[in-house]
């Protein structure tokens, strides 16, 4: 280790904020009855939900999202910070404030409401929607964060070699890229699993539609507080395998 | 043939060339002097301000209207290995070939052949990663050959390898560039003299010389490419006894410069001999003995000689005449009697 030691304790109390929340949470979880607790109708009803609209925010915030790393890119300097910045907003948007503004944009009422709003607001797409608003920064500054690292030599050689700026794009930036979006997925998965406070604004809380795992926890967590802790966990530990596996933070890359 | 005007003012490069066709320039000058720029210009990686280039009847560029580089038919071996880290080292060479839509199978036979030539047979399902910096060399210019390029151009080919492998490139690039039309950039006489006809000498941006290699290897008219040349440059004026120096002495030269006209010397150092000057009786200045008395400004050890450095002149000594020297200290160097030529430069 080449760092001073006197950072030990400092990292330590650090990780002593992460992880006591997450020792309280275990103590609390009834572990005789754990399996019953997440199998049981309602949790089931919400876990894949969830699953289901995560991925679905998931795969549209790459769709989204990896083009939008592309043109802020190549945007003038002066004009990435700003664009950048209005990207990132969700990042730092209270979810409340979010979901909010999704309804009034996407709500019946909302600016898009006539295109949208019957189809949309409270409906699984409604969550879909929310999901995929505050996960999308997360592919947006990954790629981003890689696309800087990179020096475009290679696509400049391609590029002398014959290649269409469509072949380059295919065959040698979107290659290199792989690490990086596979990490901006599974933030976003991350962030789309846990969302709360945008979904219970924009797409409300009904059973089997947009009731998902954390709004079902926070539901139950005063009436039966042993199974919001047992539904907890099970976000913890898919949280904690999806960020193990491909999670890879970025390095200097050619 | 390559006829190009590059500007780059962002770069500060204006520089001229001229490639005839199937041959090879080597595009000699020192690091930032503008070497990289101009390649990148012809292969259309960076944008050229202004001037034009045209190769055979294709505009390179034209003022500021440019061919994108897919379409100008150069290629361009980079200093440092841009080699595709995600492919197969097949599949890197035949990238060429299947951007121009050529079937995988033959495209991946062409691969195949090439990685026979530049000696790499069999790495086809190899990964870049696994190789050595000589046989990544060797997949990169098997890459941009196997394109079919009509201008070839390298940028340090042989940089940046240990010496054998080094030699081993510039043996191959000799016998793959015969036929090619192509620029050599570098800052080693031996990449001109093995690979190359002709020389453009290229200092701060602009060509200060542009001629065949043995005329500006054995005649240079600048510093740095006497230097590249290992040879002194000196300048003066052709007088009826020899030549003239700037800043002082007469040596004997021949030479068909007329009687007053600027006059040019190379000199080796390994020619020169040095004595400290209080072993050289003092003679008349204007006599065409070829002694100049300098103050000694370095002394470089270069192996089993020792080489002295005077404001002008270099000299080659042995170990223990130079261990007798000590800087500033004025030592005779005696130049020996050699060929003069002219200050012309219309050869470009």
């Amino acid at each position: 280790m080449t760092a001073p030691r006197w950072l030990l304790p400092l990292a330590g109390g650090g990780a002593l904020i992460v992880l006591l929340p997450l020792v309280g949470l275990a103590s609390r979880v009834p572990w005789s009855d754990w399996w019953p607790l997440v199998t049981s109708e309602a949790a089931l009803t919400a876990l894949s939900l969830s699953l289901r609209t995560a991925s679905a925010a998931t795969a549209l915030a790459l769709v989204g999202g990896i083009p939008i790393a592309f043109v802020l890119h190549e945007l003038p300097s002066r004009w990435r910070a700003l664009a950048r910045a209005v990207v990132l907003i969700p990042l730092v948007l209270p979810p409340v404030v979010g979901g909010l503004a999704l309804l009034f944009a996407f709500g019946r009422q909302g600016l898009a409401g006539d295109m949208f709003g019957s189809a949309v607001a409270f409906t699984t797409w409604a969550v879909v929607l929310a999901q995929t608003f505050v996960a999308l920064p997360f592919v947006v500054a990954a790629i981003d964060a890689a696309l800087a690292a990179r020096s475009g030599r290679l696509e400049a050689v391609a590029a002398t070699l014959g290649a269409s700026r469509t072949r380059v794009l295919t065959t040698i930036t979107l290659p290199a890229l792989v690490p990086a979006i596979a990490t901006g997925a599974v933030l976003a998965f991350a962030r789309a699993l846990g969302e709360f406070g945008a979904t219970l604004t924009f797409a409300g809380s009904l059973e089997g539609v947009t009731r998902t795992a954390p709004l079902l926890i926070y539901l139950t967590r005063e009436t039966d507080p042993g199974a919001a802790a047992a539904l907890s966990l099970v976000l913890v530990l898919v949280a904690i395998i999806g960020v193990t596996v491909a999670y890879r933070p970025a390095k200097a890359v050619s | 043939m390559l006829d190009a005007h590059i500007v780059s003012s962002s770069r500060g490069v204006d520089a001229r060339l001229r490639v005839e066709s199937g041959a090879t320039l080597a595009l000699l000058g020192a690091n930032g002097a503008g070497k990289s720029t101009i390649l990148e210009c012809l292969a259309g990686i960076v944008s050229a301000d202004a001037g034009s280039a045209r190769l055979g009847s294709t505009w390179l560029h034209q003022g500021r209207s440019r061919l994108a580089p897919g379409r100008r038919g150069v290629a361009i071996l980079t200093q440092d290995d841009t080699l595709f880290e995600t492919m197969t080292v097949g599949d890197n060479v035949a990238y060429g070939l299947r951007s121009r839509r050529v079937s995988k199978p033959r495209a991946r036979a062409r691969a195949h052949e090439w990685l026979d030539v530049v000696g790499l047979s069999g790495a086809d399902e190899a990964r870049p990663g696994t190789l050595s910096g000589g046989q990544r060399r060797r997949v990169a210019i098997a890459r941009a050959l196997a394109s079919e390029p009509t201008l070839m151009l390298l940028d340090e080919p042989c940089a940046g390898l240990d010496a054998e492998a080094s030699t081993r490139i510039r043996m191959l690039l000799a016998r793959l560039l015969v036929s090619v039309t192509a620029i050599v950039a570098t800052h080693d006489a031996i990449d001109a003299h093995v690979l190359a006809s002709h020389v453009a000498v290229l200092e701060d941006g602009a060509v200060t010389e542009h001629d065949s290699v043995d005329a500006v290897m054995e005649r240079p008219r600048t510093a740095i490419a006497a230097s590249v040349a290992g040879l002194v440059l000196l300048r003066g004026t052709r007088t009826a006894t020899g030549i003239a120096l700037d800043g002082g002495g007469v040596i004997a030269a021949e030479s068909d410069v007329v009687v007053g006209a600027p006059a040019l010397v190379a000199v080796r150092p390994a020619d020169v001999r040095v004595a400290r000057h209080n072993d050289v009786p003092l003679r008349p200045s204007a006599r065409a003995d070829g002694v100049i008395v300098e103050r000694v400004s370095a002394i470089e050890p270069r192996g089993d000689r020792v080489r002295v450095h005077g404001a002008r002149l270099a000299g080659d000594v042995d170990a223990a005449t130079a261990a007798q020297l000590r800087l500033d200290e004025p030592v005779a160097f005696t130049v020996p009697h050699c060929r003069a030529y002219g200050d012309s430069r219309d050869s470009v």
